[in-house]
């Protein structure tokens, strides 16, 4: 199977591993065989070529079927996959946003785990921090964010 | 923290960020040698300014700001109600999405955290009442909702007033059925149309009774008209047994979601010997 990410780098990759993306396992389903590369204007080629890398690592996985989302934690990552999340926070990201557009259900939720992992315990400062994002309450929004949150409620 | 934040409105807004910066100062007593030193931040960050410096500066904010909703509630999914109240304060998309008491997608967040994360919380929050809230009053808040004390062992949860407060905050916002029928002059007839708080299961106890919840109940009953008064009485009873028996649950799963074995028998402990100790400081 021929991909093509968007700068237009070609990558041939196994049916099977295109397989773990459900947008392109239908593709190939209606389009059937075929030469022609699949275009993702979406993903970038060094995206991509992480993306291949889970899909190819866990090719042989079963098909998890929408599980019981009580029992999906965040502390069960292992240590390949825990590997492949040591990449900065843009790629991080961009794999969050690919696995959401290419449908792979276990590298978005691998991502999002590794995400809620970098906000586990930290204060909404740290948090800001981590991520670099500003903190765009005015000075009388934060006070009255603090109250809020001080009683709970709504104002 | 404070210098990155200027040096990072620097960028986008320089006039908003001197005038906030003039403001700051003006505020601050020791200004000189903090105006030195935010000088020489301000020259750093603007000299800088390279591309590669001012890209990373402003794709990183986009993605963790502009991250579609769906993708933040999925990371959600994996966050303990504490961190889910952390993050609600981190800024206002945050805030919009996590804090909103009606939207049911931002109920579900919270009520698979609870469900997920804290077990003993099994039980849905009452009828009116958010899921935020509930976990606030059942989790989160660690000191008495009306004054600064600390000490978990002055605490107590009053789930029929939905208050977790010390022994003098609670005097102070109730009164007693004595009170209410002697010196309000509350007819007896409407004293089962308040909430009460029963102290222990000792009956002759006499129960308390939220002055709030009193005040706001009489003002609703004298606006009715004579004909009224008596259904309306009956439906209030019927509410309140009803509620009585729902407090007494919430009340238990409170002390087994904040306290663990050994606090909660230390509680009780205490409880027995305040039980004793009760009616010789307190006027009845």
């Amino acid at each position: 199977v021929k991909l093509t990410s968007s700068e237009g780098t070609e990558f041939i990759i196994d049916r099977k591993v295109a397989e773990k993306s459900v947008l392109l396992k239908n593709m190939l389903e209606d389009v059937g065989e075929s030469d022609m590369a699949i275009p993702l204007p979406n993903v970038t080629g060094p995206i991509l070529n992480k993306v291949i890398d889970y899909c190819t690592h866990h090719r042989d996985d079963p098909f998890v079927s929408q599980e019981d989302d009580s029992k999906k934690v965040s502390d069960d990552i292992d240590d390949w996959d825990a590997e492949f999340c040591k990449v900065d926070q843009g790629t991080l990201f961009e794999l969050i946003l690919s696995a959401n557009y290419l449908d792979i259900k276990p590298l978005l939720d691998l991502t999002c785990k590794t995400v809620a992992n970098m906000i586990k315990g930290k204060t909404p400062d740290e948090i800001r921090k981590t991520f670099n994002i500003t903190n765009d309450f005015t000075p009388e929004e934060e006070e009255h964010v603090r109250k809020e949150n001080e009683w709970c409620e709504e104002r | 923290m404070i210098l990155t934040k200027l040096g990072r409105y620097n960028c986008f807004d320089p006039f908003g960020s001197s005038i906030r910066r003039n403001s700051n100062l003006s505020n601050n007593r020791s200004s000189t040698h903090i105006s030195s030193k935010s000088e020489k931040d301000r020259f750093y960050n603007l000299s800088s300014s390279s591309p590669t410096a001012s890209s990373f500066n402003v794709i990183t904010p986009q993605l963790a700001q502009t991250i579609p909703s769906e993708i933040l509630i999925e990371i959600c999914r994996y966050l303990h109600p504490v961190d889910l109240y952390s993050l609600a304060s981190v800024c206002k998309r945050y805030r919009n999405l996590l804090w909103s008491k009606c939207s049911t997608t931002t109920q579900e967040i919270w009520k698979n955290s609870r469900l997920k994360y804290v077990p003993s919380l099994s039980m849905t929050p009452p009828t009116e009442m958010s899921e935020q809230e509930y976990i606030w009053l059942m989790l989160i808040l660690k000191k008495c909702m009306f004054c600064e004390e600390r000490n978990k062992f002055e605490l107590t949860m009053y789930w029929e007033f939905r208050i977790y407060c010390c022994q003098k905050c609670l005097d102070d916002r109730t009164v007693s059925r004595h009170t209410l029928l002697n010196e309000w002059n509350v007819h007896d007839i409407l004293l089962s149309c308040f909430i009460q708080l029963q102290r222990s299961s000792n009956p002759r106890d006499p129960p308390l009774y939220l002055i709030e919840n009193v005040k706001t109940t009489l003002s609703n009953y004298n606006q009715l008209s004579e004909d009224e008064k008596p259904h309306w009485i009956i439906n209030r009873e019927k509410i309140i047994s009803k509620l009585q028996l729902e407090n007494e649950q919430y009340n238990h799963i409170h002390d087994l979601t904040r306290y663990d074995h050994t606090e909660r028998l230390e509680r009780l402990l205490k409880k027995l010997h305040e039980f004793y100790a009760w009616p010789k400081h307190r006027s009845m």
